[in-house]
């Protein structure tokens, strides 16, 4: 017999609103529909109405989690169209930025992971061990998330000698 | 203390966190507050799975067409009376949002909104200074 | 990093295919300008023959028309091959990729709705991203969308 079981779009385990339903024999999901558009904001139509200066700071709010790797693809994909070479210190400042943000990134999973199934001290331990990553963003970008260190042609913020130990 | 159903709110509130079509980044630094850097739970503020058992609501990100039906039905099953925080710039003013055709406007033209945590987003620090706000207004 | 397209699937494309033109944009990027009626035997032959994967499509309202662009990987050797394809505004469908790349199907139902291209033979061509209520004839990402007429009519129906 064929039953269904609605997941969302609030549900305690998700973060953000997505419809599931879950349509079952029994104990064996058969099918699955899945209903989104509740996260739509339009972003390609605001882009339309931007500079291309000022649309790193809108591709940036894809997502708050990997909020570099928007910003930084396109960037290079702006500069790939203008022929522009960034000069190596921007080039090295957003590599260190993108990967200080994988390494959060993977805190980040694995303690939620644990928080999913319920094992909550992983995800507390985890999550303490991320925040001197946030500091240090903090530190160079005034934010804790949302970096805005990518830019058309370069960085734009330097990282000074003093962060340096 | 002209009610004691305000008073029952004050000490230690349950929120329900809602998500309306937000980029995740203030939902991930609400769960933040969780963890043993700034540890509410000390306080009693628990995050709870159903809104009928909530005392506070924490709104984060604009509203769209399609979660705004949605994120009223959650409203209404809050049993009131409840503290409804935006945390956030999306919830004050559409932020970087505003000129979207899938976005309607911000959170107070649904629902009567407490305390406006502004930030992109809010530090943890100003979000414990928002919900210690909210719960002074209640006398 | 060394690999670059290669020679060999653009003879055979060329073989197969006469009237696609291909530019090389980079040495791993390259743009098969196809007329509409071959975009499906083309995208078929890729798919199926050579392995590629769909990576993403997308699409633009031009001033000549709806452009859209299929963006297939071949993974051996880390290039593009972006199908580009112009559908004139007045007539404007195509053949469903989704039949045989299931990766096709999310994409096509989400250009469906904000660019008003029709996909036939689609198996579920039903609006993936926008609200219950949304008109089905206003298509956000055209052109003619951003002028005052449209949101006008728009505040009306919603």
């Amino acid at each position: 017999m064929r039953r269904v079981v609605p997941i969302g779009p609030y549900h305690p385990l998700q973060e953000e609103p997505e419809f599931f339903k879950l349509i079952v024999e029994g104990e064996r999901v058969v099918d699955l529909e899945i209903n989104i558009g509740y996260n739509h904001r339009g972003h390609e139509y605001i882009s339309q109405t931007l500079t291309y200066d000022q649309v790193p700071f809108l591709v940036e709010r894809i997502c708050g989690i990997c909020s570099d790797s928007h910003p930084y693809a396109y960037v290079l994909a702006v500069e790939d169209i203008a022929r522009i070479e960034a000069p190596p210190r921007g080039q090295y400042i957003r590599t260190i930025i993108g990967e200080l943000e994988r390494i959060h990134s993977h805190y980040l999973w694995l303690g939620l992971a644990g928080h999913f199934i319920g094992y909550n001290t992983v995800w507390m331990w985890v999550w303490r061990y991320r925040e001197p990553l946030l500091d240090l963003f903090e530190l160079i970008m005034g934010n804790r998330n949302h970096y805005a260190i990518n830019k058309v042609g370069g960085a734009r913020r330097d990282i000074p000698k003093e962060f340096f130990p | 203390m002209a009610d004691a159903r305000l008073w029952g709110l004050k000490k230690s509130p349950w929120v329900f966190h809602v998500a309306a079509a937000s980029c995740n980044n203030c939902d991930i630094e609400i769960l933040d507050l969780l963890t043993p850097r700034w540890d509410v739970e000390r306080f009693g503020i628990v995050l709870v799975g159903s809104p009928r058992h909530a005392d506070a609501l924490l709104v984060t990100g604009v509203l769209n067409r399609k979660s705004l039906p949605r994120v009223l039905d959650v409203y209404e099953q809050t049993p009131k009376p409840c503290l409804v925080i935006g945390v956030g710039s999306c919830t004050c003013d559409n932020h970087i949002f505003a000129s979207s055709y899938n976005v309607v406007g911000p959170y107070d033209k649904y629902i009567p909104v407490d305390v406006y945590i502004p930030g992109c987003p809010p530090k943890p620090e100003a979000m414990i200074l928002g919900v210690v706000k909210a719960l002074k207004r209640l006398g | 990093m060394k690999k670059e397209y290669s020679e060999e699937i653009l003879q055979e494309i060329a073989d197969k295919f006469s009237e696609i033109e291909v530019k090389i944009h980079a040495p791993r990027r390259l743009y098969l300008r196809t007329p509409r009626e071959k975009v499906y035997d083309l995208a078929e032959f890729l798919f199926k023959q050579k392995r590629f994967r769909l990576s993403i499509a997308t699409g633009i309202d031009t001033r000549e028309g709806i452009e859209i662009l299929y963006h297939f990987t071949h993974d051996e050797s880390g290039t593009y091959y972006n199908i580009k394809t112009l559908i004139p505004k007045d007539d404007c469908q195509i053949r469903s990729l989704a039949v045989f790349c299931p990766a096709a199907n999310w994409i096509e139902r989400e250009m469906h709705e904000l660019l008003g291209v029709d996909f036939t033979g689609h198996p579920n061509l039903i609006p993936l991203l926008t609200a219950e209520n949304w008109p089905s004839d206003l298509h956000p990402l055209r052109r003619d969308y951003a002028d005052e007429h449209t949101r006008l009519k728009l505040k009306k129906r919603m």
